[in-house]
């Protein structure tokens, strides 16, 4: 499977490619808010999991779990690792020394850098945040097209000229892509010794120039054409694609849920502040418990 | 209603009814052995004496009166001023005032008293009374006068007879902010006190109805945990009394901002010791149980309505057994602004600033035309094709190997090529705007490929486009056409200077949003090394290479 | 009824002190083909633009003189204006298609104009339909060939309606039978639709029997406008406006006839009638390449790429030689490119031998040249004279300046090389690679969009270097290149070596050519029609012509 397959929703469950992408979008933000707002780590988990249900809901194909499950641990891993050093609370229990608090100068400017038991377990629970939110991006971008995304963005009145600059840019990709890897190429064939020919890293700073001019001139070239195509005339009648009651409903009622979790949150961070009202009191309970 | 204020009315009645005073005290006060009722020769013990009031309409006048037998002297060094010592026929007698607060009060104190050499061994007897008004009530606490021989059973055995007088325990060092533990947290700086901002007290009592001068939540919360280490090379047994205050590093007067929990209702902590007099300090009683390093992590108490920010000593002074000695340690008061809701707001504050101004963004397509708008996209393609493309991927691959040090080798891609990208445009497209335009396009990109459409990546996304525009517009780079190396040069270490900010920024929103912990230095080594450095550099390329672009613009 | 009228046109860029088009005067009637030509910087593009509106602002030049569309003055339209009315085709397709699926880009212009999507349906697929493309609405962009995506760009505009057609340089970039395709498919528009066709291309010699008229453009001024036919002559001698000629007019050079003609028909009466024809040809003999001379050994080469079902390359064996030029033509698809990167060491060789001066060829990549079909992504360098010696120890500060001259970029040597012209960055990357001093030179579709001059400045640049010992291995579609500057050609079909002989003994095989999707020359036809031995030179015909000529005058 090619790269850009990968990226193409074709192989989805009809009905999550059916979805309108102003659906998709919507539960996509909605969720984000949601995982910043629970800290609950049996929720996070609860979280998470639903991201993984939908993804099988969604028949997200065997290669694609293979590359969401790689990008998910590597993305745990990275929370995992950072906190295990930075972790701030009391208690903590260190189980490796990198750096000694006494180590000349990074001890003295670290303060001492020590791998942590519980951090490890805390960059867990808090990695489910960021691997939900890519989780459930994923699958947005496996199940759409990106046109689908943005005629969704259109039907929020997305400037007609960003909205051309933005199909520009995703039309563009892989050309960028194919000229990058030309650059690249022929770096290499134009290094003078056997090493200069495989180190792509040393190549990077000659990418810049020849790429940029060759999209200056093909800025030149697709400006020409699409100012004789009427670019400035933007009075662009492009009609959305129907957006179901249903969808709909589900987007207001996920919207009210989620508004109505946010405040509960608050309101008892408040209370911890002093803030506190009585009648409350369930909810701050429940928020206790659950977020 | 009506049934309200009657029912208002009768609790008034009942609580004028029960208003009244208690008298506790004990001798020998020890802080952790409670029902010791032996004092041993030679030894300087304190005697416990405290009055609850409760119910009390207005503060009242209350004299205790202490009665000790023969022999026994109180030591009134310090506390000179409080109580008056008098002797009457063979006995000493100890008397004080108080004034006790309305409504309800602990007030307390502790009368050290000592023994003298030719006191007999045996039972004695302490007369306490205290009266105030028509309320008297009197205790008569009885103890026993024993050897040395049986204190050394009880502490240890075969210790040499020392002078008492000459116990020389001492202050080794206080270590301070630690936190309940005694542990020192990375993330507070050594000798610098935080002080909780308080500014929305008075709104939350006022919308809970308790007014605006019930801090009492707030007050008897500590600020800090200090570590006190004592040296007690002769293994005395005894209460101390420990007090810090702040003093003026120049003058050595002391300064309000400390402060004692617990000296009105009844959430002070049991074994504080609070003081009744307007003081500006923290106190509290400790005991040496023989051990010769003893360690005692203290809460400190800040009084939020005096204490101001600034440089200060922190003066330590323990006394007992008419001895004191004193340690000052140098001591930062900051008020902790919550500085990740603070990045936060700020971000907030950037999201509407760019909705205000949205409808320039679309005036800016017009003036670059259809060339400029198709160099933005492709431009914002690349930034997102080599900037967010590899950082997603690879970036996570180097997080296994570096840990969270792998953004500063991603950070090549975010300082030094975002900002090649930037400046390299800019040189070619002078026009405000024109940043925003490449960071909405190169947003919306990683939104619709990649799902990144959450509420930070929103935000970060607006608050890169308000600083950094803020930033060229302010440091003049739009008021001229073409600039000079060293203007250039200087517009890039502030777009570097920009970049570290928008760092910090996002780092601290990351922190908020997502419950994680970084290092103070962690933070500073991001925005020096991938804000300002490769910022900078990158500002630099794009500038040079902008200029050559621009030889390939054509007509 | 005159579709197009210029009237004293003529445009100053605010960069320059010298006007870019001076006293254009030009007419188009409906239904009209006109092909511009004309070498490059001469104005082609300026006017092109001034016509579709771009010039009319005045912040970026000075615009004297009037356009008339159809008797309307449109000097001062807008561009959306007059894109409704005179459709533009750019010369690169890849360039000028933004959007993602086929009934989008074509859709574009109907919807900038505010029309019911009902409507602009309907119109895509019937425009896709004119094109050849029906059914392909909902296809990717990266889904068609690059034939497909002129046809693309040509939908794109043609659904405006215009009456006017202009194309700049389509062909320019394709190969010989997507050029025969997309050209027919514009005579159909123009005969069906009647929509007058403005055409600016280099390959003249490719299009003239397309263009009954034909403008020349020199130096901001049209210095022929009459019959395609008639230009040869009036033309002939001015070396420098940069007319690719067709191979029947200089056929007529060669011979010397009394007339110059792109007509096979014209050209083989005026031989019969001008020329004596010899009954025994003269001997025609290349050398052949000697074993000491021998610097690239092909054995049984095959290579399958990775996760691939099918082999690309098929056991192939053949040999490139010292002082020789091989061309590598066919198909695309052929498995040229894969052939071309098994020789740079851009691919490893899994099967079979590769050997370089009797090395592995992966121990002498430094010893290899490689110039790869866009130059552009090959510059590297802030200067010219910097990209003659970028990562190159070999050359010196003399050698580099000789090399400056011999490139004809000695003024060029401080310029930054990308803002270059097309042909001159094509030198500066051909001269980085001679700068190598390689053993082996590989050129992938070297003459890909340049003009006359430019080719005959890389020609001689490739026969110079061939003469001092080189070996030059060149990948290309355009037949006339091979037969100018190759000794041999190899033809390759399926990843199979379909022919590998010399030039003239491939170019003038018909069945070969068909097999490898080449265009015949017009002189085989000329060589059947005058009965002597196919010819794929006008030279070689000579040699089967005497110069003694009859009826000359």
């Amino acid at each position: 499977m090619s790269v850009r397959q990968l990226w193409e929703g074709t192989d989805a469950a009809p009905w999550i490619q059916k979805l309108n992408g102003r659906t998709k979008l919507i539960v996509l933000f909605l969720f984000a808010i949601l995982t910043i707002t629970i800290d609950n780590p049996r929720s996070l988990f609860v979280l998470f999991s639903l991201t993984l249900l939908l993804h099988v809901a969604a028949g997200t194909s065997i290669y694609k779990w293979k590359v969401l499950a790689v990008l998910l641990l590597l993305g745990l891993w990275g929370s995992m690792f950072s906190q295990a050093l930075f972790f701030a609370q009391s208690t903590r229990t260190p189980l490796f020394v990198l750096i000694e608090s006494n180590a000349g100068f990074l001890g003295a400017l670290t303060g001492g850098l020590y791998v942590y038991r519980e951090g490890i377990l805390y960059g867990a629970v808090q990695g489910l945040r960021s691997a939900s939110m890519m989780s459930l991006g994923l699958l947005v971008c496996w199940t759409s097209d990106p046109r689908q995304l943005l005629q969704a963005l259109l039907a929020w009145r997305l400037s007609p000229q960003i909205a051309f600059m933005l199909v520009t840019a995703i039309r563009f990709l892989p050309v960028l892509a194919a000229e990058t890897g030309e650059v690249i190429t022929a770096l290499q064939l134009r290094s003078d010794s056997h090493s200069g020919r495989t180190a792509i890293i040393r190549h990077l700073p000659y990418i810049a120039k020849p790429l940029l001019a060759r999209c200056l001139r093909r800025a030149q070239t697709l400006a020409l054409s699409v100012v004789s195509r009427g670019f400035f005339l933007a009075s662009a009648n492009r009609q959305a694609a129907m957006w179901d009651w249903r969808e709909k409903f589900c987007c207001i009622t996920l919207t009210l849920v989620v508004a109505v979790i946010v405040s509960s949150k608050i309101s008892y961070l408040l209370s911890e502040q002093g803030l506190y009202f009585g009648v409350l009191r369930q909810a701050y309970d429940w928020t206790k418990l659950y977020l | 209603m009506r049934i309200w204020i009657l029912v208002l009315l009768l609790l008034s009645y009942v609580q004028a009814a029960c208003a009244g005073m208690k008298l506790e005290a004990e001798y020998p006060y020890h802080l952790e052995r409670q029902g010791v009722h032996t004092v041993f020769e030679e030894s300087t013990v304190p005697l416990y004496v405290n009055i609850v009031n409760f119910n009390n309409p207005t503060p009242v006048e209350a004299e205790i009166k202490i009665t000790l037998p023969q022999g026994f002297m109180p030591v009134t060094e310090g506390t000179a001023d409080k109580w008056q010592v008098q002797k009457e026929q063979d006995k000493i007698i100890a008397t004080t005032r108080w004034s006790l607060p309305e409504d309800y009060g602990q007030t307390f104190d502790l009368l050290y008293i000592e023994s003298q050499e030719a006191v007999d061994f045996g039972e004695k007897q302490v007369l306490v009374e205290a009266s105030s008004g028509e309320w008297q009530e009197s205790k008569l606490l009885t103890f026993t006068y024993e050897a040395e021989q049986a204190a050394a059973a009880t502490i240890g055995k075969g210790k040499p007879k020392v002078d008492r007088k000459k116990f020389n325990w001492y202050i080794q060092s206080i270590t301070f902010p630690v936190d309940s533990l005694g542990l020192k947290d990375d993330r507070a700086e050594a000798g610098v006190i935080y002080v909780r901002d308080t500014s929305l007290e008075g709104f939350r009592n006022r919308m809970t109805g308790e007014g605006a001068t019930s801090w009492s939540s707030v007050f008897n919360h500590p600020a800090a945990h200090l570590l006190l280490e004592l040296r007690n090379p002769q293994s005395d047994v005894r209460v101390l009394k420990f007090k810090a205050e702040l003093v003026d590093k120049v003058t050595g007067e002391v300064k309000p901002g400390l402060c004692t929990a617990g000296k009105v209702d009844d959430d002070a902590e049991q074994g504080w010791h609070g003081n009744e007099e307007e003081g500006s300090e923290t106190t509290a009683l400790i005991s040496l149980d023989g051990n010769k390093a003893p360690r005692f992590i203290l809460p400190l108490y800040i009084d939020h309505l005096k204490i101001l920010e600034g440089e200060y000593n922190l003066r330590i002074t323990i006394s007992g057994n008419g001895q004191e000695k004193r340690y000052e340690a140098p001591v930062t008061i900051a008020k902790k602004h919550s500085i990740g809701l603070l990045a936060v707001g700020f971000a907030f504050a950037c999201l509407v600033l760019v909705i205000a101004f949205s409808y320039k963004i679309k005036n800016c397509i017009y003036i670059i035309g259809a060339k400029g708008a198709i160099t933005v996209a492709l431009f914002a393609a690349i930034a997102f094709g080599g900037i967010t493309l590899p950082t997603t991927i690879l970036g996570d691959l180097l997080h296994v190997f570096l840990g969270p040090f792998s953004g500063l080798v991603t950070g090549l891609l975010h300082g030094v090529l975002q900002y090649l990208l930037i400046v390299s445009l800019l040189v070619l497209y002078r026009t405000p705007g024109v940043l925003s335009l490449m960071f909405v396009v190169k947003f919306m990109l990683s939104c619709l490929m990649f799902g990144h459409f959450s509420p930070l990546g929103v935000l970060s996304c607006c608050v890169s486009m308000v600083v950094l525009e803020a930033t060229l517009y302010f440091g003049g780079f739009y008021k001229h056409t073409h600039s000079k190396e060293n203007f250039m040069l200087l517009m890039c270490v502030l777009l570097g200077l920009a970049d570290a900010f928008i760092t910090f920024i996002n780092l601290e929103q990351m922190m908020f949003f997502y419950r994680l912990y970084y290092a103070d230095w962690y933070l500073a080594l991001y925005m020096v090394i991938n804000g300002l450095l490769y910022s900078s550099i990158g500002s630099w390329l794009g500038n040079k290479t902008g200029l050559k672009l621009r030889q390939v613009m054509g007509e | 009824m005159m579709m197009l009228r210029i009237e004293d046109l003529s445009y100053r860029y605010l960069s320059r002190h010298k006007f870019t088009l001076k006293k254009i005067n030009l007419q188009l009637a409906q239904g009209e083909m006109l092909l511009l030509a004309g070498r490059s910087g001469c104005g082609k593009s300026t006017l092109i633009k001034a016509i579709s509106g771009l010039l009319n602002n005045n912040d970026k030049g000075e615009l004297v003189g009037k356009i008339y569309l159809e008797n309307e003055d449109i000097t001062n339209f807008s561009p959306e204006k007059i894109g409704i009315l005179v459709g533009t085709v750019y010369q690169s397709p890849d360039d000028q298609l933004f959007a993602m699926t086929v009934a989008d880009e074509v859709g574009f212009a109907l919807e900038n104009q505010g029309l019911e999507p009902d409507y602009i349906k309907e119109q895509v697929s019937e425009t896709l339909r004119l094109v050849g493309l029906a059914g392909f609405e909902n296809y990717s962009i990266h889904q068609l060939s690059g034939g497909q995506r002129q046809r693309l760009a040509l939908a794109s505009i043609l659904i405006t309606k215009p009456r006017l057609l202009i194309l700049d340089e389509p062909v320019s970039q394709m190969n010989p039978q997507g050029v025969q395709d997309f050209l027919n498919l514009l005579l159909k528009l123009n005969r069906e639709e009647k929509i007058a066709i403005l055409m600016v291309e280099h390959r003249v010699n490719e299009l003239a029997g397309y263009f009954q008229r034909l403008a020349v453009m020199q130096a901001g001024r049209i210095i022929y406008d009459g019959a395609t036919e008639n230009a040869w002559s009036i033309l002939d001698g001015k070396e420098d406006v940069g007319l690719r000629e067709p191979q029947n007019v200089k056929l007529c050079r060669v011979l010397e006839l009394s007339e110059l003609s792109s007509l096979h028909q014209k050209v083989v009466k005026l031989i019969q009638n001008e020329c004596r024809l010899l009954e025994r040809a003269q001997a025609v003999c290349k050398s052949c390449c000697a074993p000491e001379t021998r610097m690239v050994e092909v054995k049984n080469l095959h290579y399958k790429y990775p996760g691939a079902t099918k082999e690309t390359l098929h056991g192939l064996d053949f040999e490139l030689c010292q002082k020789q030029i091989t061309a590598l033509m066919g198909f695309n698809g052929a498995g040229k490119s894969t052939l071309m990167n098994l020789l740079g060491g851009l691919a490893k060789v899994e099967e079979g031998k590769v050997l370089l001066a009797g090395e592995p060829i992966q121990k002498g990549l430094g010893k290899i040249g490689y110039l790869r079909q866009e130059p552009d992504l090959m510059l590297l360098a802030d200067t010219v004279l910097e990209e003659l010696c970028w990562k190159n120890k070999s050359i010196t500060r003399d050698e580099a300046e000789a090399l400056l001259v011999k490139l004809n970029l000695q003024d060029y040597a401080r310029d930054f090389p990308l803002a270059l012209s097309k042909g001159q960055r094509l030198r500066v990357v051909l001269g980085a690679m001679l700068a190598k001093k390689p053993q082996l030179l590989l050129l992938d579709e070297p003459t890909t969009g340049q003009d006359e001059q430019s080719l005959t400045e890389i020609k001689q640049l490739l026969l110079d270097y061939k003469n001092s010992g080189g070996c030059v291995f060149i990948c290309t579609h355009d037949v006339e290149l091979a037969t100018e500057v190759a000794d041999r050609v190899i033809l390759l079909s399926q990843g199979e070596i379909l022919a590998d002989a010399p030039t003239e003994v491939v170019l003038s095989n018909r069945g070969l050519l068909n097999a490898g999707g080449l265009t015949a020359s017009s002189l085989l036809d000329v060589c059947e029609e005058i009965r002597v031995p196919p010819c794929i030179t006008a030279e070689e015909v000579k040699h089967y012509v005497s110069s003694s000529t009859v009826g000359r005058h």
